[in-house]
């Protein structure tokens, strides 16, 4: 799985890390129980300060997405908790973007294919 | 003999070091080429009308880092015919320099145009953006400690022989003089550049993964095999690293000399030279094998000054590959990478002035004269005065190379013999003279001091002993 880091983007770059992770977990890039770097080697390989990834891996470990153990370090989990609602601040994402994209004359249904497009037809 | 074979040495580091240049730096395919003068190759260039302007820049360059090339080994050729070791050491080394300045030239003017090319197209570098393959993470390891532990135990087993000899717990002769531990000196450097060498290559291991594919597969192989190149020619430096320090043991337990000293030096650049040559060549295979794989590359241009060097402050790496060539560089913007710079600066301006300074003490003639009741020794920025009434004795001899000269501090060669020394064991000594005649005044000062001093020649001593024993009478 490929990451793409921008250091000149808004977004911290603990953010990418986490936000990728998730977009591969989702594709299914990256399948449960696959291992993660270790937060050292991703620093090392990224360029970039270990307590960086650390936050991403905590924030993914708090969020049900990974787990980490001494011993076999970060893991995708095997089965990741289902909700089946959207988080608020996700819902004011997803409202920011349906109004732009409004705004900028996408019809609903451009939109609607883009969402089955990301979220695939078989789920 | 030694003049011969140190200017044989300096040429074929000279040659090699321009072919190399000439080969890794100067692409003639560019459109295989990852990177095209310091340049990262874009899609855009295969434009029909950007081929031409490219194809212009590239072969503009070319021709004048040809005609540099050309020029540099017409002049190596030339100075083959010197002799003299302090001239050579001089030319040479001046020489060395300025044709590596001289082969960047057509490089940076070739780059500077490409810069404004893609400026001209509307292409710009992705500043600050990295990608990282996390299937590759820390999985990409071609070095292991087993390919470097012998050759680093048998040179340590040889280091502590020569040792051993010297202190003379082995009974064995030992031809490169008794006591100096020359032998212990010069092993210890060749070891600890064996020992260097292990740690770069381990450094060079641990290089960021470059990823030029969405597949994993084709990232992990082509950084698998640029890592192993990089091993491959670390291993083999190591073991003629290795090989040399045995061949200077046995010459310096054997047989001593500079003839064989220098024989050794070139028996060890030869191979070196070898494998640097041999590295680029799969270096360059590695990449044209890879090109057509290559879905995307990262254009961090602007992190490369010149084209060359990298200074990129948001990068927190020390060691990054370099961009010709093969091995790796530092990262300037990074604090070890600045101290490292000043550091290299320094190095390479002290070793030319000091090459300056050793040219200027060999061209400026030494000058005795008696002037105001005193006897003034001068050269350069040196002056010894001894006052008549302080001489308790003089006297003029000719059975210089009789004198057993140890050096305190000062100048030591050939054709000059300046500072503190110890002469047949009594210090308080100081010398000032052009040994090549074998005369010299001594003179013996009331404050215990002895001064050996001579003139640019016989003559010239004579007359002023002449003077010294008027005045004195």
């Amino acid at each position: 799985m490929i990451i793409r880091i921008d250091e000149l983007s808004d977004v911290p770059i603990y953010m990418q890390i986490r936000n990728q992770i998730v977009m591969g977990i989702s594709d299914g890039v990256l399948a449960g129980g696959d291992q993660l770097p270790t937060v050292r080697a991703l620093a090392l390989e990224m360029g970039i300060n270990t307590m960086t990834v650390s936050k991403a891996y905590q924030l993914l470990k708090s969020e049900g997405y990974i787990m980490t153990d001494r011993k076999n370090g970060a893991r995708v989990r095997t089965e990741i908790k289902k909700q089946g609602v959207l988080s608020d601040s996700n819902k004011t994402d997803l409202k920011r973007i349906v109004s732009e994209a409004r705004i900028s004359g996408v019809s609903k249904d451009e939109l609607k294919a883009l969402v089955d497009e990301f979220y695939g037809n078989d789920k | 003999m030694s003049d011969f074979y140190f200017g044989l040495i300096m040429f074929i580091c000279v040659i090699t070091m321009v072919l190399i240049s000439f080969f890794t730096m100067y692409p003639r395919k560019w459109k295989e080429k990852k990177i095209i003068l310091g340049v990262n190759f874009r899609p855009e260039f295969m434009v029909s009308e950007n081929i031409e302007k490219v194809n212009s820049i590239v072969k503009n360059t070319n021709k004048n880092a040809t005609i540099v090339s050309i020029l540099c080994i017409v002049i190596a050729c030339v100075l083959l015919a010197l002799r003299g070791f302090k001239m050579q050491t001089f030319v040479w080394l001046g020489f060395l320099y300025l044709s590596i300045i001289a082969l960047l030239v057509p490089y940076i003017i070739g780059h500077s145009q490409m810069m404004a090319l893609k400026k001209e197209l509307g292409l710009y570098s992705e500043k600050g953006v990295s990608y990282v393959d996390l299937n590759m993470v820390g999985k990409i390891k071609t070095m292991s400690l087993g390919k470097v532990l012998i050759p680093n135990i048998i040179g340590l087993v040889i280091w502590v022989f020569i040792f051993l000899c010297e202190c003379k717990v082995i009974n064995i002769d030992i031809d490169a003089g008794n006591g100096s531990f020359i032998g212990t000196i010069v092993v210890g450097i060749f070891w600890l550049t064996g020992l260097l060498l292990t740690f770069i290559s381990f450094m060079m291991d641990n290089l960021k993964n470059e990823v030029i594919s969405t597949d994993s597969d084709i990232n992990a192989n082509y950084n698998r095999a640029k890592k192993k190149n990089f091993a491959d020619f670390n291993v083999r430096f190591l073991w003629i690293n290795t090989l040399y320090i045995l061949i200077i043991a046995l010459s310096i337990v054997f047989m001593y000399s500079d003839v064989v000293l220098m024989i050794g030096v070139m028996v060890y650049i030869v191979p070196i030279m070898v494998i640097c040559i041999l590295s680029v060549s799969a270096a360059k295979k590695i990449e044209a094998r890879y090109k057509n794989e290559m879905e995307f590359t990262l254009d961090d241009d602007e992190n490369w000054i010149g084209g060359m060097f990298y200074y990129n402050p948001s990068d927190n790496r020390l060691n990054i590959e370099k961009r010709m060539g093969i091995g790796t560089t530092v990262n300037f913007a990074h604090p070890a990478g600045k101290v490292l710079g000043v550091f290299i600066a320094v190095c390479l301006v002290g070793a030319l002035a000091s090459v300056v300074w050793v040219g200027m003490l060999e061209a400026t003639p030494i000058n005795i004269r008696l002037e105001d009741k005193k006897v003034i020794c001068h050269q350069l920025r040196d002056e010894y005065v001894i006052e008549l009434d302080n001489i308790k004795d003089a006297e003029y001899k000719d059975d210089l190379d009789e004198l057993k000269l140890v050096r305190v501090n000062g100048t030591g060669m050939s054709q000059l013999l300046k500072g503190n020394f110890t002469v047949d064991g009594q210090k308080k000594c100081k010398l000032f003279l052009a040994p090549k005649d074998n005369v010299y005044i001594k003179i013996a000062t009331e404050e215990g001091t002895t001064y050996y001093i001579s003139g640019i020649d016989k003559e010239e001593t004579k007359e002023v002993y002449d003077e010294i024993v008027s005045e004195m009478k």
